[in-house]
This record gives structure tokens, C-alpha cells and sequence, in this order.
């Protein structure tokens, strides 16, 4: 019984001692591979006005939207924001105003002082249910990608998503 | 006298029957009788050499313990440790550890009630202590321009990679990839475009 104890506190003491090692091997920023990321993704319709305006609530893409090839718009209106939690592969399907919209995560990849990776793939579906786009992209950790079409009367439709662990 | 045993010859070797019960029975031992006299009185005589000699042998020692005595009786009201000091003489011949041996003899009592308080003192120290303090302080500490402390360290900057467009399939249309610069060291922006086929006008 005592020899027992004895060695389960041994046992605890060794992964105490295991996990400390590993606390102070890996960075604790580090992303895990396995780990849901935390999406968000804007619907944003592009059209040209006498008076242009940047919705105030696309202010983080406010800068980017104001170069080519958007600059060729000069009104940008939120439509809808999302924000999805992603498991790997584990795909998501997004209701837009202008179709539809689908996220699997691929890969979650974090390399010594490189940015966390998210490896995605993304499909556009028109407001008929056409698929409009299928790709697979990989960005770092809280930058965001753009997958934009042009729609009828000269708009245009972004969907603007940013994800991170 | 009938019959003589072995403790009536034992009697008569050791000279403790008076005269008419020895002569009895040294007449009634016979010859037989006569011999194991001889060697119970040659056996005795032999012990009490052997205990003369040790005795002598003792003498010595147990002449400084005889003097301690006689001065205990002669002084009642000194103390043990003063007869112990007043026979200098005995003591050195006894040697370190004998000293130390009856220092302990003599303090026995109060040694084992010393080592009994500090044990209860010491659990009653480790049963009433009190729970650590933990007191957190936050100090300013004044940066200076000048070269005597170390550099500071930069702080840890993550390396941005641009993004990657691994496939694309685009239906009806045509899809272009671009890539916005970020700026202040922002990280690139990829924008994939698709432009139907029934779209007229595009960017």
C-alpha cells in the first residue's frame, strides 16, 4: 500500500517535471495544429456614388479598400458580419446577402517566429447556388483575405475574412 | 553418623562443623570421603588465589572509589560533582568518554526534559505557524539614455509571410488573384477576384 502511494507520487512528480520541461521548451504562443480558429468574415457590397463613403464599421480594411483594384469604387457598405469558430476540417457554411459562402479549416501550422499560419479552403456560391469559387489559400494568423466578384449594374460583391487561433 | 553426602564433606572442607561433627565425619567418609576433601579444599584454595589476584588487580582503580566514599562520608552535604572534581586523579585515568558518560548519568533527568521541551516547542511551531505573506510591490524604475545598464531587448516581432493562393477553380468567370502591400510593415492583403463571364463591367 505504501510502496504504492509511494510510487503514484512518484509518478505525479515526474509529470509535473515532464510538463514543466515542456512549458519551457514551447513557446506558449505557439498555435496547436489542432486548435479552432476564430473567424470573421464581412460581407461588403462596392459601388461608385456621388458620395463616397467607407462604412465606419470597415474601418480595419479602410486603408486597403481605398487602392487598386477597389479603388475603382469609392462606396463601401457593410452587408453582414459573421464570426465563426472553425474545427479542423470541419467545414462551415455562411449565409450571405449575395449567395453563400463556405470555410473548411485546413491547417493550423506555427513555425518558431513566423506568424501562425491558417491554411483554409473557400467556396463562393452566387444568390442562384452557382458555385462561383473554389480555392485554397493559406494566410498568417489575423490577416485578411479578400474573395470579391462583380455583380450586375457595375457593384461589386468582397467578402473580406480574417481568422486566428 | 550412617551415610556421609557430598554437602556434609563441602561442610567439613569449608571448616563450618564443629569439632565432633568432623571427626564423625571424616570417619565416616573413609578414604573415598578423605580424597574429595583434599580436592574441594584444593579447588577453594585455588578460587580464593584467583580472586586475591583480581583483587589486587583492582586495587588501583577501586582505591580513588574508595577515597571518593570515604570523602562522601566524611562530607555529607558535598555534592557529587565536587567528590567527582576533588579526585583528579581517577577521573583523568577514566578517560574522555568515561567523563562524558557520567556527565550524562549525572544530567540524564535534565537532559531528557530539555530534548522533551524542544520537541514540543517545535511542534507547536510548526502546527501554529503562520501562512506565507505574499506582498507585491510595483516599482517605477526611471529609464535612463545612459550606457552604463544593458541595452534594452527588442521586442519579439513576428515574421509575416505573404499570403499563398494554393488553387483556384473559378465557374463562369475569370478569376484574377492580386496582392495589396501592407503598410508600416502591415502584412500583404491577397484579394481573389472573380469576374463572370456575364458581367459586363468589372474593375
Amino acid at each position: 500500500m505504501k510502496r504504492s502511494r509511494l510510487t503514484s507520487v512518484r509518478r505525479s512528480a515526474g509529470a509535473l517535471i515532464a510538463g514543466a520541461v515542456l512549458l519551457g521548451f514551447f513557446d506558449p504562443t505557439d498555435a496547436r495544429a489542432d486548435a479552432p480558429v476564430a473567424c470573421t468574415v464581412l460581407e461588403i457590397e462596392a459601388s461608385t456614388s456621388d458620395a463616397p463613403a467607407v462604412d465606419p464599421a470597415l474601418r480595419p480594411l479602410e486603408k486597403k479598400l481605398k487602392k487598386p483594384p477597389f479603388s475603382s469604387w469609392n462606396t463601401f457598405k457593410r452587408l453582414g458580419a459573421h464570426t465563426v469558430t472553425l474545427e479542423l476540417m470541419k467545414g462551415s457554411t455562411l449565409t450571405l446577402v449575395h449567395g453563400k459562402a463556405g470555410l473548411i479549416l485546413r491547417e493550423v501550422t506555427a513555425r518558431g517566429p513566423k506568424k501562425a499560419r491558417v491554411a483554409l479552403g473557400i467556396t463562393l456560391d452566387d444568390s442562384d447556388g452557382k458555385r462561383v469559387l473554389d480555392s485554397k489559400v493559406a494566410v498568417d494568423a489575423g490577416d485578411f483575405l479578400v474573395v470579391g466578384r462583380s455583380l450586375r449594374g457595375g457593384t461589386g460583391q468582397l467578402v473580406a475574412l480574417s481568422c486566428k487561433p | 553418623m550412617s551415610k556421609v553426602t557430598d554437602p556434609d564433606l563441602m561442610m567439613l572442607a569449608d571448616g563450618e562443623l564443629d569439632a565432633a561433627e568432623a571427626s564423625s565425619v571424616e570417619r565416616a567418609a573413609g578414604a573415598a570421603g578423605a580424597a574429595k576433601i583434599a580436592g574441594l579444599r584444593q579447588v577453594g584454595e585455588l578460587v580464593r588465589g584467583h580472586l586475591e589476584l583480581a583483587a589486587d588487580d583492582a586495587e588501583d582503580r577501586l582505591g580513588a572509589l574508595w577515597g571518593l566514599v570515604e570523602r562522601r562520608l566524611d562530607a555529607p552535604t558535598a555534592s557529587v560533582d565536587e567528590a567527582v572534581r576533588a579526585a583528579p586523579a581517577a577521573v583523568e585515568s577514566s578517560g574522555m568518554w568515561v567523563r562524558l558518560m557520567q556527565w550524562v548519568d549525572v544530567h540524564r533527568g535534565h537532559l531528557l526534559t530539555g530534548a522533551l521541551s524542544a520537541g514540543a516547542v517545535a511542534a507547536l511551531a510548526f502546527v501554529l505557524r503562520a501562512e506565507p505573506q505574499v506582498e507585491i510591490r510595483t516599482v517605477e524604475v526611471p529609464v535612463t539614455g545612459s550606457s552604463a545598464g544593458p541595452e534594452p531587448r527588442d521586442p519579439i516581432v513576428l515574421v509575416a509571410t505573404p499570403p499563398e493562393v494554393e488553387s483556384l477553380e473559378v465557374s463562369g468567370g475569370t478569376g484574377t488573384v492580386f496582392t495589396i502591400e501592407g503598410e508600416d510593415g502591415g502584412s500583404d492583403t491577397a484579394v481573389i477576384w472573380v469576374t463572370p463571364d456575364d458581367v459586363l463591367e468589372g474593375i
